[in-house]
């Protein structure tokens, strides 16, 4: 592939992910005006305006783009880790886990402060751990795993969480709204607070998926020729499920489940500048964050003075998406 | 030194598939032949370290194979695997690289030197043409050559091969023989090759350990191990062993039965 493409998707990205945030500060609903934006970078603005920008707004944006860039990062882990071109945090039941761990986390009370990361996030990712490797060993038939097996435990796991946090919502209607917030995929709650807990977990972990990118490449080819090239691939498969696991665990802890974003946007670039890793995973963290900033400034836009949660877009957009590579099979080499 | 396997057994499913197979690999292009299913595949992976014996082991330069972590055991040792198929996209160039990774670093990017490396092992096998193509449309000969331009990039002493000509027409065959056989000569490669073919065994191995049901049934240069006797034993078929000039040919004998 040559190398002035992939740097000029790099800075399509990047602009893309500019004008996302622009837009997120005067679209939607209470949406700030050029003029009074222009009046708020001169510190101008009447405080309420300051306040609505400061402390709705650009947490907000923050947040959805590191959500979108960790959901993305941990899609094209994981269909590396997998081989398997339809691995998801959300198609593999991670996000389901995490939603389980965050809902009986809130339900019983272990809100925010209850263990020093917060007891949301760090149930989350111990369900969200939990439920990977349930799906992993599920679907390992002869010691294979297979797109089918993978998806179908998956999707079936992903029922059977549902199912259960339905049960803890109902005994805890108190709690209701909170819960079903977090499992349609928002981040309308976003916060400084938030923003800041899973920063560094994101930034961390995505940083060392990408070095990873090379092994990643090598591991497609298999075990045994993975090994004798010098890839230890056990090892590096375990590193790489628990770093997945955790960087998609805090995505879901601050936004609760949002489908499809992993799974659209590595294709999309796979697409566009090959199967190569190295060049997939960083591309994948921007245009990632990218994408879940447009489509959460959408969602507040599309209909009006209501907020539809950001995970009904992406999956407006991904099922499709999801259908169209199912159909499409192996065939493009992805 | 070398590699020394000892008293190697293995079973999958109840069913033995090694059995208290030795030998010794000291130098020179090694043949390990068989019928299908007699375990070479198989002893090839215990050498690699892939596999770990039931009981036994494999000892490469006195060292437990399975004790060497896996980035040393690449340095030493390259595989070139039967046939297989990668659905991504990378380019043949791009392939060939991944043979650096042992000598590398998870971060360290490839250098000039890597790629002059990449380069020589492609021109070697001669894939030079090949080397921006992607891998997705290479024929089966295009690929096993592209594998072993990989495998020679590692820079290995020892290289292992399954059965690495059986897709390639006989140019190739030769091709990539001639190259293996040089290199045994000239760097003083150990090369360990499960053959299919009994001519080109008989033609470019220095030593032959030939294998039936999970047991090395009898193992020396080409001409001890080759015999009409051995063979048909083996395989439970009948040959002929041809001596014409420098070349030995072993023939099935099928022609002569149908005339009789």
């Amino acid at each position: 592939m040559p190398k002035v493409k992939s740097k000029s998707l790099f800075a399509i990205i990047l602009l893309l992910g500019a004008a996302g945030f622009i837009a997120s500060f005067f679209l939607g609903s209470s949406g700030v005006s050029l003029k009074e934006f222009l009046a708020l970078l001169q510190g101008q603005a009447s405080a309420a305006q300051e306040t609505i920008f400061l402390n709705l707004r650009l947490p907000r944006a923050l947040l959805a783009y590191i959500v979108g860039a960790a959901l993305s990062v941990a899609g094209c882990s994981l269909q590396g880790v997998f081989k398997n071109p339809m691995a998801d945090p959300f198609v593999l039941g991670i996000s389901s886990g995490a939603a389980l761990g965050a809902t009986i986390a809130m339900a019983a009370g272990l809100g925010i402060t209850a263990i020093g990361i917060g007891g949301t996030t760090f149930f989350a990712f111990v369900f969200a751990l939990m439920a990977i490797l349930a799906v992993y060993s599920l679907s390992r038939i002869r010691g294979k795993v297979s797109t089918f097996s993978l998806l179908l435990s998956g999707i079936a796991l992903s029922s059977l969480l549902s199912a259960i946090i339905y049960i803890i919502m109902l005994i805890n209607r108190d709690k209701m709204e909170h819960i079903i917030m977090w499992n349609m995929g928002s981040v309308a709650g976003a916060t400084w607070e938030k923003f800041f807990i899973v920063l560094p977990v994101i930034i961390f972990c995505s940083v060392a998926l990408m070095f990873y990118a090379k092994p990643m490449n090598i591991l497609l080819h298999g075990d045994e020729i993975s090994q004798s090239l010098g890839v230890d691939s056990h090892k590096v498969r375990r590193n790489m499920i628990i770093l997945t696991s955790l960087l998609a665990a805090a995505a879901v802890s601050v936004s609760g489940i949002i489908g499809f974003v992993g799974l659209m946007i590595p294709h999309l670039l796979r697409m566009i500048i090959g199967p190569d890793n190295r060049k997939l995973l960083p591309l994948s963290f921007f245009a990632g964050g990218a994408y879940l900033l447009i489509a959460d400034t959408i969602a507040k836009m599309i209909v009006p003075l209501t907020e539809i949660p950001v995970g009904i877009i992406t999956a407006i957009f991904g099922v499709p998406f999801f259908i169209y590579l199912l159909r499409r099979g192996r065939k493009a080499g992805i | 030194m070398g590699i020394a396997g000892r008293n190697i057994c293995y079973e999958i499913d109840g069913n033995r598939i090694l059995n208290e197979v030795s030998f010794d690999f000291e130098s020179g292009f090694i043949g390990i032949i068989g019928p299908n299913g007699a375990g070479k595949t198989t002893l090839l992976r215990m050498i690699s370290g892939y596999l770990k014996p039931d009981s036994g082991s494999v000892a490469l330069d006195g060292e437990d194979i399975r004790a060497i972590d896996i980035r040393t055991r690449a340095r030493k040792m390259a595989l070139v695997p039967q046939n297989y198929a990668l659905e991504y996209d990378f380019t043949v160039t791009e392939t060939v690289l991944m043979g650096r990774n042992p000598h590398k670093r998870l971060f360290e990017a490839d250098t000039k030197e890597d790629f002059g490396l990449a380069m020589d092992a492609i021109r070697k096998a001669g894939i030079e043409h090949l080397k921006d193509r992607s891998i997705l449309g290479l024929s089966g000969g295009e690929w096993q050559r592209m594998v072993i331009a990989r495998a020679l990039c590692q820079q290995s002493g020892i290289l292992l091969l399954d059965e690495p000509v059986s897709s390639l027409d006989i140019r190739h065959q030769v091709g990539i023989l001639d190259m293996v056989w040089e290199l045994t000569r000239k760097h003083g490669l150990i090369a360990v090759c499960v053959m299919h073919d009994l001519n080109l065994t008989y033609n470019y191995c220095d030593r032959v350990f030939m294998m039936k049901e999970g047991r090395i049934h009898s193992q020396g240069t080409p001409g001890e191990v080759l015999t009409k006797e051995k063979v048909q034993e083996v395989y439970d078929a009948k040959v002929e062993v041809i001596r014409s000039g420098k070349n030995v040919y072993v023939l099935p004998a099928m022609l002569e039965h149908k005339d009789g």
